[in-house]
Formats: C-alpha cells, sequence, structure tokens
C-alpha cells in the first residue's frame, strides 16, 4: 500500500461526497446545537434539574435516537456515494484499468466510512452521553465504544452489502430489505415488538447486544461480512460473495434460535 | 511477445464467446482483432486485461499470467473502450490530475500537448462532453504514461470522420517510436487498413485469420474468368470463397493466391479465358472470410 495513493483517494472521495458529508456533520453540529445549554450548566443545576423534574432524560433519549436515526440515513446515503464510486467489485469500468490497487482503495475507502460513519457518531453518542445524561467520562468513554462497536458492526455490514451491488438504488432497495427482515425476524424470534417503535437500526443478530452469548457469534458473523468485501474486492466472483453474504446474514437468526 | 495466449475458451453458461484462442501480438506491433458484432472480440480484449476470467486455457501478457494482471502490468497498459464508465463529475483537468499519480512514466508535457491537439476544455465536466471529446480525454489519460500496450475496445463508434482522423493520428503517434505494441478491435475496417501491421479475425469465438496485412493481401485476389458453359454447384477448391458464377462469367476470391493461379484455374476449367486476379482491400478480404460457411 503506498500512502500518497490512498491520501489522494481519500482526497478524491471527500471532494467528489462534499455536499453529502458537510450535510452529515452538519446535522450533527445542528444536535448538539439544540443541546447546547446543557452543555454550560454545572452538576449541581443538572441535579436541580433532576430532581425537580426537570431533567430532560427524555430529550436525552431522543437525542441518542436521532444520532442512531442519522447514522442509519447517513449510511445509506453516504456509503454507496464512497463505494461505488470505485465500482471494482462488480463492473468492468474504466476503475479496474487503472493501477490503483485493491489494498490503496479499500484502505481509502475503510478511513473515509470509518470516520465519517464510526468515529463521528459514536463520539457524538457519548459526547450527548455526558453532556446532557450528565454520565461520568468513564461511563461516556463505554458508551462511546459500544456505540463505536456497533457503528462498526453496521458499516462492515452495508459495505458487503454495498460491494454486491452496481447502483445506489438498488443498494438502498436491499439495504431496506434486510432492514425489514431484521425487524420482523426480531418480532419472530424474540418477540421484540418495540423494534417497531424505535427507529434505530441494529442488526442485534449480528451484534450480540442482547445476549453475551451471542457476541462470539456476531464477531464470527462480522468478520465473515470482511470476509465477503475483501472476496468480492479481490476476486470479483458477485455469485460467491452472494452466497456468503447470504449464508452469514442467515446466520444471525439460526445463532438466535439455538441460544 | 506482447501478448501471448494458449487455447483460450470462454464460455457463458452454455454459449461459447471464445473457443480456443491463440493469439500472438510482437512487440511494437499494431493488431487488429477484426469481427462482426458477437465473434468474440470484447470478450476477448477483456480476458486480456483481467476483466474477465476465462474458462480455460493460458496467457500472458507483458509476460504476466492473465490471472495475474496487477498493478505493476496496468501502469503499462493503456485501455480505451467505447463503453467505458468515466468518473463523469470530474472536470477534464481534474480527470487528468486524478490519473497522474498512478503512473510513474507520467509525462506531464506530453498530456499538456496532447490536451492542446485535442482542443479538450479543461474546466469542463467528463458528462458535458461529447462522445468523442470524452473519448479523446480517455485517450490523453491512457497515453500520457507512454504506455507499453495499448488495448482499444471499439473505438470509432459514433464518431465524425475528423474525430475519427485525430484518433488514428494519436494512436500512430503513440506506436510510432516502436515501444508501444496495440490492439485494437473494431469492425471499422475502413479506418484500421492503414495503419495496422497484423490482423486477426474472429468468427463465433474462433481465430479463422492470424497474420501480416501484407501477408494477407498478397494471398488474398478477387479472380474473374470466362468460363463459357460449366456446371458449377459449389467450390471446387477449398481455398476458393465467395464464389458466383454469371455464366460465362465466374468470379471467386482465391485465399491462396499464386503466380500459377492461372494453370489452375485451366485445370479445373480448361475452358477459361481471360483470368484475372485483383488485389484486395481488407475490408472486401473480412467480407468474404465473414460470408464463407465453411470457416
Amino acid at each position: 500500500m503506498q500512502l500518497n495513493l490512498i491520501s489522494h483517494l481519500i482526497w478524491t472521495d471527500l471532494r467528489r461526497n462534499r455536499s453529502l458529508l458537510l450535510f452529515w456533520i452538519g446535522l450533527l453540529g445542528v444536535l448538539f446545537a439544540c443541546f447546547w445549554p446543557f452543555l454550560a450548566m454545572s452538576t449541581p443545576q443538572l441535579d436541580e434539574m433532576a430532581n425537580t423534574g426537570q431533567m430532560p432524560m427524555r430529550e436525552a433519549f431522543t437525542a441518542m435516537g436521532a444520532v442512531a436515526v442519522c447514522s442509519l440515513w447517513a449510511g445509506f446515503l453516504i456509503l454507496p456515494g464512497i463505494l461505488l464510486e470505485h465500482p471494482s467489485s462488480v463492473s468492468t469500468t474504466f476503475w479496474l484499468t487503472r493501477p490503483i490497487g485493491v489494498g490503496n482503495l479499500l484502505a481509502a475507502k475503510a478511513i473515509v466510512l470509518g470516520f465519517f460513519l464510526v468515529l463521528l457518531p459514536s463520539v457524538a453518542d457519548g459526547t450527548l452521553t455526558m453532556v446532557i445524561a450528565h454520565e461520568p467520562w468513564g461511563e461516556s468513554l463505554s458508551v462511546t465504544l459500544q456505540e463505536m462497536e456497533i457503528c462498526l458492526r453496521q458499516v462492515v455490514f452495508l459495505s458487503a452489502l454495498c460491494s454486491l451491488t452496481r447502483r445506489r438504488s438498488q443498494f438502498i432497495k436491499w439495504a431496506f430489505t434486510a432492514y425489514i427482515l431484521q425487524i420482523i425476524w426480531n418480532m419472530l424470534l424474540l418477540g421484540r415488538w418495540h423494534q417497531l417503535l424505535l427507529p434505530v437500526w441494529r442488526f442485534d443478530f449480528h451484534m450480540g447486544s442482547f445476549s453475551s452469548k451471542l457476541i462470539p457469534a456476531s464477531i464470527l458473523v462480522t468478520v465473515g461480512f470482511f470476509g465477503v468485501i475483501l472476496h468480492q474486492y479481490y476476486t470479483r466472483k458477485t455469485r460467491t460473495s452472494l452466497v456468503l453474504f447470504v449464508a452469514l446474514f442467515l446466520l444471525g437468526p439460526i445463532v438466535t434460535l439455538g441460544q | 511477445m506482447i501478448i501471448e495466449t494458449h487455447q483460450l475458451h470462454k464460455r457463458y453458461g452454455k454459449q461459447t464467446a471464445v473457443a480456443g484462442l491463440n493469439l500472438q501480438l510482437p512487440e511494437g506491433c499494431i493488431y487488429a482483432l477484426l469481427g462482426p458484432n458477437g465473434a468474440g472480440k470484447t470478450t476477448t480484449l477483456k480476458m486480456l486485461m483481467n476483466l474477465v476470467e476465462p474458462t480455460s486455457g493460458s496467457g500472458c501478457v507483458l509476460g504476466a499470467p492473465l490471472q495475474r494482471i496487477g498493478r505493476a502490468e496496468l501502469q503499462q497498459i493503456g485501455y480505451i473502450s467505447e463503453n467505458q464508465e468515466m468518473p463523469e463529475w470530474m472536470r477534464v483537468e481534474d480527470f487528468l490530475a486524478f490519473c497522474q499519480p498512478f503512473y510513474p512514466s507520467w509525462d506531464q508535457e506530453l498530456c499538456n500537448q496532447m490536451v492542446a491537439n485535442f482542443e479538450l476544455p479543461l474546466g469542463r465536466k467528463l458528462k458535458e462532453l461529447s462522445h468523442g471529446s470524452r473519448l479523446k480525454a480517455s485517450l490523453v489519460s491512457s497515453l500520457a504514461y507512454r504506455p507499453r500496450l495499448l488495448v482499444i475496445d471499439e473505438p470509432f463508434g459514433g464518431l465524425d470522420p475528423l474525430v475519427r482522423e485525430e484518433l488514428v493520428s494519436a494512436i500512430l503517434a503513440c506506436a510510432g517510436d516502436g515501444n508501444c505494441s496495440t490492439i485494437i478491435s473494431t469492425h471499422d475496417i475502413a479506418e484500421i487498413d492503414r495503419i495496422v501491421d497484423r490482423i486477426g479475425i474472429l468468427k463465433t469465438g474462433t481465430l479463422i485469420v492470424q497474420e501480416s496485412l501484407s501477408e494477407l493481401q498478397q494471398r488474398f485476389r478477387r479472380v474473374v474468368a470466362r468460363i463459357e458453359d460449366a456446371a458449377i454447384t459449389q467450390s471446387p477448391l477449398p481455398s476458393w470463397l465467395d464464389l458466383q458464377v454469371d455464366l460465362p462469367m465466374l468470379s471467386f476470391v482465391e485465399s491462396q493466391y499464386s503466380a500459377e493461379l492461372g494453370e489452375r484455374v485451366r485445370a479445373i476449367y480448361p475452358q477459361a479465358s481471360e483470368i484475372e486476379a485483383k488485389p484486395m482491400s481488407l475490408k472486401e478480404i473480412f467480407v468474404s472470410l465473414s460470408k464463407n460457411q465453411n470457416l
């Protein structure tokens, strides 16, 4: 891998998607601005608000939910913008005949997606926890790391899906179908009807957030999705990658049932 | 050899796109891969670029096996295709600036010179350019690093004669120093018969001809002879193609021409007279070969 080529690719991606990325940063900024007053408050003031029933816990959860929703839609929009710009995986296009190098390409994409869809929302979530819910630093860090892990799994899953598609519309259609399937499975297998109400994009089957027993399996599935990305980019054998992807997607509910 | 393949096959399901291709491109040569639509030209070029995996067979491009063509080889290959997707959102100057870092041998002076020659609007986005200008931009981005191999797939479709001329000149200029070999697939034979050294003709996935243009034109003749009356139903020799009888005249294409043609015709038709053998253009040769059912 060559750093100068990676930075060249990153810069191209940032320039290409600048409107979308600025909108995403702006959205997080607006969210923060809405809760700015709480940031200025001291601990006794917040305690007093909590004691008098004014503590905006509901708002705090709303804000965190909003971050999750935003990261869902940002993922839907930003991810294909970044990945489908170099459709190395599927089509025989201009990019495949240029000496870009799959390693360079994947590294550049990982950095851009990692920053905008993993680091930014998880830090936002952690900061909101600290500022609004007034959790101590250690707790906020834990929330940040947890969110980071969730975002990472989400990005890996969506990137694997994206690497199998040609167009943004196709990706959104598939991602939305996967989202609906996830909700249905949650309801049928776990009786988690609230998933319908909580507008949160969580591939719980693959994340193990509801059961620590599932964590090794969920990590395995995420690593599997990462393998799908590598397989698709390095071999361009879409049919095999698709079979792997579907198998991994179905593995979630199967593992859940097994537990 | 810059390109060498051995028994290359490509099948899509039950459909055979390329069958047993043995293609050789010597260094410094301009090779035209000709064939009607669906003959397997684009599939062949895609296999040579490692865009499509062969079903069986093997091959080398710039010394690297087909499936192992990577960055090092792509830095020496320029690929231009009529249907190439390009980063349409980029302006021409951004596009060239984007390509530059990937090629250590990028020659900025040559790039500027070609941009000026082609009168490319640097400030305009690729999606705003005409088909011809997009192809020119693609050509500049593929020639500016002085590639050792230029792979061009159907470049002339939808282009006006002026742009065609510019493209041909650019390809000739690239090949002129002898360090660049070119393989060009097309069915616009009129454009390439003045620039190519070597010809390959594909028919339903099989290479029916592969030789130098001069050798090909040497051995093909359109023969016309007066034979008075003779019952002719089919070609008496396998080397006689496109046989047409309009008594008392007989016309055919001799694919193995030699100075003894007259004697050979008279051996079959003793009464034959006024035997005339005319040289053929590449287009005429191609048409007669393509029409031949036995090939």
